[in-house]
Formats: structure tokens, C-alpha cells, sequence
């Protein structure tokens, strides 16, 4: 199993190394450079150039990369230019932040996702079968800042249950509930994709399954059904929707930007937002590599945890 | 929240229960009452505060509630602000526009407890001007070069007394030193946190004192008790970044935020029929319109020009694409702005007489044009719209343009480096505000790669000649009369096609007393004073 953990972790490294290149020259790419947003408009061709040597930008490109990639690992992101703060202090103390909504997202989406699956494959064709099913895909077929809007106008503006915006209250006192009150809208917004791909590919799952020659010896057995189900079916059903599971993680951490933005939700997203609106290219870069970069480490630990749940798998790796 | 939410509920039910009469002389007394803190919804997340860089009017409008000027647009007058003293109280100007003597505030100090005086206002310009002064900063020296790029010297004659020499006539000064970033910041606190940290712990003169951030929640300010020109009536306010339009409308409604800037057009409707809001529209000084290409034909052809600033039905671009958020532009300054003169002659909507000067400039049956618009609208909210209606003007004399969206900073490139060939026109939303910019604007010395102002390379030289006069022009009368000719010139001349001028709309709720809404980017929370 270790000797499993440590492939996989040698394995992500030239995949960061990738997802580094990508960042770095994607951002190069883009015409223009922090020396002119810094400059400001008045300034001379001169005065741009003089900038642009303080900030090394006139060096070739390797060269760039090669200390912006020496400064990354030693956690030095360089520095903002709309905020004159460093990259990594932002980027990081706004991780927090989209965690908490991440997370709020992925425990809502299991905790509705899965359920409506289960009960729609042991209701199969049922009214409750055809319910879920059709809510489940007008789930996954809504674009996200058009629900977090409608929560919005319906929660906030005409039933007033819910804020419309940020983390916590600004007049006030601000405490754990009052978290909770504001993570409400925006983690039922970003749950619903994950949620509604849950539902399905637990019921498709689980079907699957209950058509197991082993499923039909339990019944034989006689075996009452919620036992078969919940004993026998669920634990080999579930074993993709784990991997899924990981992989929505990673969908909500990258997928909250919109979210982040119509909940002006403090995170990464936002601030992503709020940098690219800026031409804060030094902050764009490092939020895109701290995204890229986690949801490098969420699949290894995806795949790790798959190792645990089915032997099978670390022995063909 | 939903506590404070359901409080003012209830206390307003009660208030309705037990009828208005008992209680209204305790809301006049509470609308009295001076303290509070002000909720204000941003439509972006504000850079840092230096004093020095322009990071945009979400940032810039914020130097204004903490820093002050030598002298100042009064931004508590709504129309037409006048040009006043604000660390500066009076000043001399020498008959060449070179050499401007001020007289200082004296008894003022910077929020850190350091005192104000001639000294404090040069080491604020030698740090924009002079790279070898210790904490020269090259970035503020790039955003001021305007104003300080072609010093003398900066004498302090003695304790008040400040004396800045040009080393060529600059009538304009004055009012350069009036925009934002020619803040004044505590040498001390400069001293203290260095260039690099400073723009995160400003300190100035100003109403209000910067009480800290956290980033993406929001920015704390402070009342200054000992504001020169009396302290603030609120406690203090908080700027709260509410980048999404419908959301910001949203926590306005809900009470969650009591101020809000740039009201979506589609919900100016909901928010005026709400009767605890208050919809108030600001015009702008903005000009919205085409720079052509003055360098390569066909835009060099006056009559072309003139053709197209014909052909544009602004009425009913104002009124129905803008949703009145604008006023259909006659020049180069917005109504209700300082520079606007209501007597130059512009152009109205007359297809007929631009199909006629068409056919003069030798295209009777047409001609295509290639125009560039920056992605995402120059600023505008209907930036796509607009351009699709005033190309169906275009269309309809007989002019088929295409209009080719660029990223902003391909866009930006085309400004730097002047129109090229393959393009005919640029469509930008500039900031007008004040005569000066008809310099940036028109100059033909200024055509890139010596400015990015005039990159249609506009070249006359008539309009050069009297611009130079201007600037050397002390007597203000006489100085605008000039300027007023040189607008009227430039607009016959079909310099740009001007369009429009943007309005601004801002709402906030009925608690809030006593706020201006100027014709400016620029708003201070100084006269705010919160009622019940």
C-alpha cells in the first residue's frame, strides 16, 4: 500500500510540472504585462521599459519561468499589483474560504445526491424515479449563476430567509451561525451540478448491481430488500461514485468562481475574478496554479483512497 | 443578519401598530443624531491606496475621502463643480503660467499625528518627479507626468509657503492637481512603511482615516474628529465589494448594504418604486464616441467624418438603448460638468446631409469601414448594444462598418502605437473632465509614440497654436474662451465622432441624509449623516 502511495505521489510531480508550464505561458501569452499596468497610462515608452528591467520582464521567457518556478516551490507567488500584497498570503487566506463553501457544497451534494440515486433505483419507474430524475437534470443543466440569481431574488430579495451576499454579517456580530446562515444559498447553488450527477450515477449504479447474480442468492436467502440494498448492493455501488466524488471536489473548487462572484463570497474564485478584472496578472497566475495545483492533490488522494476501497486496484498499479 | 433583519421588521410593524405619531419625533431626533456607519456596495473590489496611482475610479474616488489636495474639485456641490482650496488656501500665479505659489493650510495633520506643511507637499512631488530622492517612485512618476514631468524646481519658501516652478507655461495646473492622485500622503508614514508597503497603511489629511481591509469583505474607514473643515456626521463607513449587478440591487433592497454605485440599468425601475430607496443619476465626464484614423484614408477625409457624426440618431440611443444613461454628446465635455459650453454647435441627426457629404467626399454609393471596439464595451454597460444600433446609422447612409471587438490589451497596443493602417476607427469611452484633456486629446506633439492620447493622429495646426496659448493663459476667463474656440474647431473639424455622455446611476436607502451626488466619478461621504 505504501509503495502504492509513493507511485502515485512521484507521479503528480511532472504533472505539476506541467500544469506550471501551462499557467506561466498562458499568462505570457496574453499581450501586454505588469509593467504597463503599473506604469499607468501617462507613462513613457522610457518609463515602462525602466519597469519592466526592476521587474525582470525584459529577461527570456526560461529564464522568467525558471525563477518564478524557484520562487513558486520555496511559496513566494510574487506580488499584486492592484493590492501591493504578497500572492501567496492572498491566494492562501482566500483557500479558506472557497474550502469552507467547497466543502458545505460536496457534503450537500452527497447528502442529497446520493440519497435521491438510492431511492430511485429501488423506486425504479416510480413517481419518486421520475421526480428525482427530472430534477436532477434540470440540476445539471442550469447554468450556475443563473440558480445562485434565482435563490438570490427568490431567498433574499422576496422571502428575505437567506443574505444575498458575503460571509458573514457586516453589522453584527459575526459567529459560526451567522456562517452558516450565509453559506445557505451559495453552497445549495454549487451543489446542484454535483448533486445532480450523484443522483444519476448512484441509481445507474445501483441498478446495475441489483441485477448481481450475488444480489439475487441475498434474496434468495430471503433477505428483506432495504437489508439487500443497504448491506449487499450499496457498498460495490458506491465504489465509482467515490471517485466521482473526488472529482466534484475538484469541479467545485475551480467551478466556484461564478459562484463566488453573484455571492461575493470572499474565496479564490473572486478574487480570481476581481484580478483578471484588474489585470492583476502575478495574482491571476497564482490563483490559477494553487487551483491547478490542489486539484492535482485531490485526485492523488482520490486515487489513493480507491487503492484502500479496492485492493484490486494497487496491485494492477 | 437575519436577526437585525427581522428586528427592523418587527420594529416597523410596531411602528405601524401603534401609529406614526407617537414615534415620529424620535425618528426626527434619531435622523439627527449624529454617528453610525455607512454600508456602501462596490462594484469591484478596490486596489491599493497609494496616493499616487491611478488604479482605477473604484480606487480613486476612495483618495478622496482619505487624502486631500492643494486644491479640489468641490465634490459637495453637484453640478459644475467649482475649483476650490483645500490644503492650499490661496496661490499666486506668475504672468508666464510657469511659476504657482501656494499658501498653505496651517494647524492640519496627518492621520498619524504628523503635522502638514511645505515640506510634507515636496517630498510628496520630488517622490513623483525627482529619481534621486530617496523614496522616488517610479510608477506615481508615470501616473503624474501630466503635472510634474516637466518641473523646474519645488522651493519651500517657509513653513506654508510652497513654490513649484514649470519649465514651460502651464496655465492648466491647477486643475490637474485637483484629480485624485495628486493626493498629499504623510512623509512620515512613507518613511515608516517604505513605497512597497505604504499603499496598504495610507495616511492623509482627508475625512476619513483608512482602519484596515480584509480582502474580498471589505475596507474599514474611520470619521477624522479633527477634520480640518469638521469632522465627518458618521462614525466612519465600510466598503463592501458587490461585483455582481443584480446582487448588489439585491443587498440594497434587503438593507444589507445602505449605498449603492452603477445601479444595473434593469433594475432602475424596481429600485425607484421602492419608497425607502433613492435612485439619483449622475452625469458623467465621459465622452463616448469614435476616434477616427487622421494618418490613412478614407477617415482622413473631413467630410467622411462629418458624414458619420450625422448619421448617429444619439436621441434615441440616450433614451432607449442607454435607458437614459446618457445625454447625446455635442462635444467634448458633458453637461453639467465643469468644461461644458451649451453654445458649441455639434451634430444632430441628419441622414440625409450625411448621405450628401458621402457623396462629396467621393463615396456616392458607400464605402466600408474598419472599426476596432475594446471587448467588453469601453466602459459601458450597452457597449455592444450601442455599437450594433449606430451601425445600423451607419448602414442606413450607406457606410458598412465592421465592428471588430479586441482584447483590451491588443486595444491598449492600438492606443500606445497610433491607429494603424488596416483600421479606420477606435471606439473609446474617455474621461473628459477637464480642459487639459483637450491637450492630451489634440496635440499634435503628443501623437504616439509621444503620448497615448491621440491615436488617430489628429494634426492641426491651427488648434496646436491655440492650444499652446492656452497653457500660457493665466487669466481663467480668457483661458476658457480659448478652449471653448478650440472644442468648437475640433468639433466642426469631426476630430472624433462624439456620441455620447455617460450618466452614472447611484441609489441608497432614505437613512442616508445629506449625500451629493456630483457629476463626477469622484463622490466624498464627508456631508452623510445617518437617520433612523
Amino acid at each position: 500500500m505504501l509503495r502504492f502511495g509513493i507511485e502515485r505521489l512521484l507521479a503528480t510531480i511532472p504533472v505539476l510540472v506541467g500544469v506550471s508550464i501551462v499557467v506561466f505561458f498562458t499568462m505570457k501569452l496574453i499581450p501586454g504585462d505588469a509593467a504597463q499596468v503599473l506604469a499607468g497610462p501617462q507613462a513613457t515608452r522610457e518609463q515602462v521599459a525602466l519597469i519592466r528591467q526592476s521587474l525582470g520582464l525584459d529577461r527570456p521567457l526560461y529564464v522568467q519561468y525558471a525563477t518564478w518556478l524557484g520562487r513558486a516551490v520555496r511559496g513566494n507567488l510574487g506580488r499584486s499589483i492592484q493590492l501591493e500584497a504578497p500572492v501567496t498570503e492572498m491566494v492562501v487566506a482566500r483557500l479558506r474560504n472557497t474550502l469552507v463553501l467547497a466543502i458545505a457544497a460536496s457534503v450537500l451534494a452527497v447528502a442529497i445526491g446520493v440519497p435521491a440515486g438510492i431511492l430511485s433505483a429501488t423506486h425504479k419507474s416510480s413517481i419518486i424515479d421520475r421526480a428525482s430524475m427530472v430534477v436532477a437534470l434540470f440540476g445539471n443543466s442550469m447554468p450556475t449563476f443563473w440558480l445562485g440569481l434565482v435563490f438570490i431574488l427568490v431567498f433574499s430579495l422576496h422571502f428575505r430567509l437567506f443574505p444575498s451576499n458575503g460571509m458573514y454579517s457586516l453589522r453584527g456580530p459575526a459567529g459560526f451561525p451567522d456562517l452558516l446562515w450565509h453559506l445557505t444559498l451559495p453552497a445549495l447553488t454549487l451543489a446542484g451540478v454535483p448533486a445532480a450527477v450523484l443522483a444519476r450515477l448512484t441509481r445507474s449504479n445501483l441498478l446495475e448491481t441489483l441485477t448481481d447474480d450475488y444480489v439475487r442468492t441475498a434474496r434468495a436467502k430471503g433477505l428483506r430488500e432495504p437489508r439487500v440494498v443497504a448491506r449487499h448492493a450499496l457498498g460495490n455501488a458506491l465504489l465509482p461514485v467515490v471517485t466521482l466524488i473526488g472529482i466534484q471536489v475538484g469541479y467545485l473548487l475551480g467551478g466556484s468562481i461564478l459562484v463566488e462572484t453573484v455571492f461575493s463570497w470572499p474565496g479564490l474564485g473572486l478574487q480570481l475574478y476581481d484580478a483578471i478584472g484588474a489585470r492583476d496578472l502575478p495574482l491571476v497566475q497564482g490563483g490559477v496554479l494553487l487551483v491547478a495545483t490542489m486539484f492535482v492533490l485531490i485526485n492523488l488522494c482520490v486515487d489513493i483512497f480507491y487503492g484502500v476501497l479496492d485492493p484490486r486496484i494497487r496491485y494492477s498499479a | 443578519m437575519k436577526r437585525s433583519i427581522s428586528r427592523r421588521r418587527f420594529l416597523s410593524t410596531i411602528a405601524l401598530g401603534t401609529g406614526g405619531a407617537m414615534l415620529a419625533p424620535r425618528a426626527a431626533r434619531a435622523a439627527a443624531k449624529p454617528g453610525g456607519t455607512l454600508i456602501c456596495g462596490w462594484e469591484a473590489e478596490p486596489g491599493a491606496f497609494d496616493n499616487d496611482i491611478d488604479r482605477g475610479a473604484v480606487t480613486r474616488t476612495l483618495l478622496h475621502n482619505i487624502y486631500d489636495r492643494l486644491v479640489d474639485r468641490d465634490m459637495t456641490v453637484k453640478a459644475n463643480q467649482p475649483l476650490v482650496g483645500n490644503l492650499a488656501t490661496s496661490w499666486q500665479v506668475s504672468p508666464d503660467a510657469r511659476t504657482y505659489t501656494f499658501k498653505l493650510r496651517q494647524g492640519v495633520k496627518f492621520h498619524d499625528g504628523t503635522p502638514f506643511d511645505a515640506e510634507a507637499v515636496k517630498f510628496n512631488i520630488d517622490r513623483d518627479s525627482d529619481p534621486s530622492h530617496k523614496y522616488y517612485n517610479q510608477a506615481g512618476a508615470g501616473s503624474l507626468k501630466l503635472g510634474y514631468g516637466d518641473l523646474d524646481s519645488v522651493t519651500v519658501v517657509d513653513k506654508y509657503t510652497i513654490r513649484i516652478v514649470h519649465k514651460e507655461p502651464f496655465a492648466d495646473f491647477l486643475p490637474v492637481l485637483a484629480f485624485g492622485t495628486y493626493s498629499i500622503a504623510s512623509p512620515a508614514a512613507i518613511q515608516k512603511y517604505g513605497n512597497d508597503d505604504y499603499p496598504n497603511h495610507p495616511v492623509g489629511t482627508g475625512p476619513f482615516k483608512y482602519a484596515g481591509r480584509e480582502k474580498g469583505v471589505k475596507v474599514t474607514f474611520e470619521r477624522n474628529p479633527d477634520y480640518w473643515a469638521g469632522a465627518p456626521a458618521i462614525d466612519g463607513f465600510i466598503v463592501h465589494p458587490l461585483p455582481e449587478a443584480v446582487t448588489r440591487v439585491t443587498a440594497l433592497q434587503t438593507g444589507e448594504v445602505d449605498w449603492i454605485n452603477a445601479v444595473n440599468p434593469d433594475s432602475m425601475a424596481a429600485v425607484k418604486s421602492n419608497g425607502n430607496l433613492v435612485l439619483e443619476l449622475a452625469q458623467l465626464p465621459n465622452t463616448w464616441g469614435y476616434i477616427p484614423n487622421h494618418k490613412y484614408p478614407p477617415t482622413t477625409s473631413r467630410q467622411l467624418r462629418q458624414a458619420m457624426s450625422w448619421a448617429i440618431d444619439r436621441d434615441t440611443l440616450a433614451r432607449d438603448v442607454m435607458k437614459g444613461l446618457a445625454s447625446p454628446a455635442r462635444g467634448t465635455h458633458a453637461p453639467g460638468t465643469p468644461g461644458y459650453d451649451p453654445n458649441i454647435t455639434g451634430y444632430g441627426y441628419d441622414p440625409a446631409k450625411a448621405k450628401q457629404l458621402l457623396a462629396a467626399a467621393g463615396f456616392p454609393n458607400g464605402l466600408p469601414l474598419e472599426v476596432w471596439i475594446p471587448a467588453g464595451g469601453a466602459g459601458s454597460p450597452f457597449g455592444i448594444q450601442m455599437n450594433e444600433f449606430i451601425q445600423q446609422n451607419f448602414k442606413a447612409v450607406g457606410i458598412n462598418a465592421t465592428f471588430s471587438q479586441q482584447e483590451f490589451q491588443t486595444f491598449q497596443n492600438n492606443m500606445a502605437n497610433g491607429i494603424q493602417r488596416n483600421v479606420n476607427a477606435l471606439q473609446v469611452g474617455f474621461s473628459v473632465d477637464e480642459f487639459v484633456n483637450l491637450q492630451r486629446m489634440f496635440r499634435s506633439d503628443l501623437q504616439p509614440p509621444n503620448g497615448n492620447t491621440n491615436p488617430g493622429w489628429y494634426s492641426n495646426a491651427s488648434v496646436d497654436k491655440q492650444l499652446k496659448k492656452a497653457l500660457g493663459t493665466t487669466n481663467d476667463a480668457q483661458r476658457r474662451r480659448l478652449y471653448f474656440q478650440i472644442e468648437q474647431t475640433v468639433v466642426d473639424d469631426a476630430a472624433w465622432v462624439f456620441v455620447v455622455n455617460q450618466k452614472a446611476a447611484r441609489a441608497w436607502s432614505k437613512k442616508v441624509k445629506g449625500f451629493v451626488n456630483p457629476n463626477s466619478y469622484m463622490f466624498t461621504f464627508r456631508t452623510v449623516s445617518l437617520g433612523g
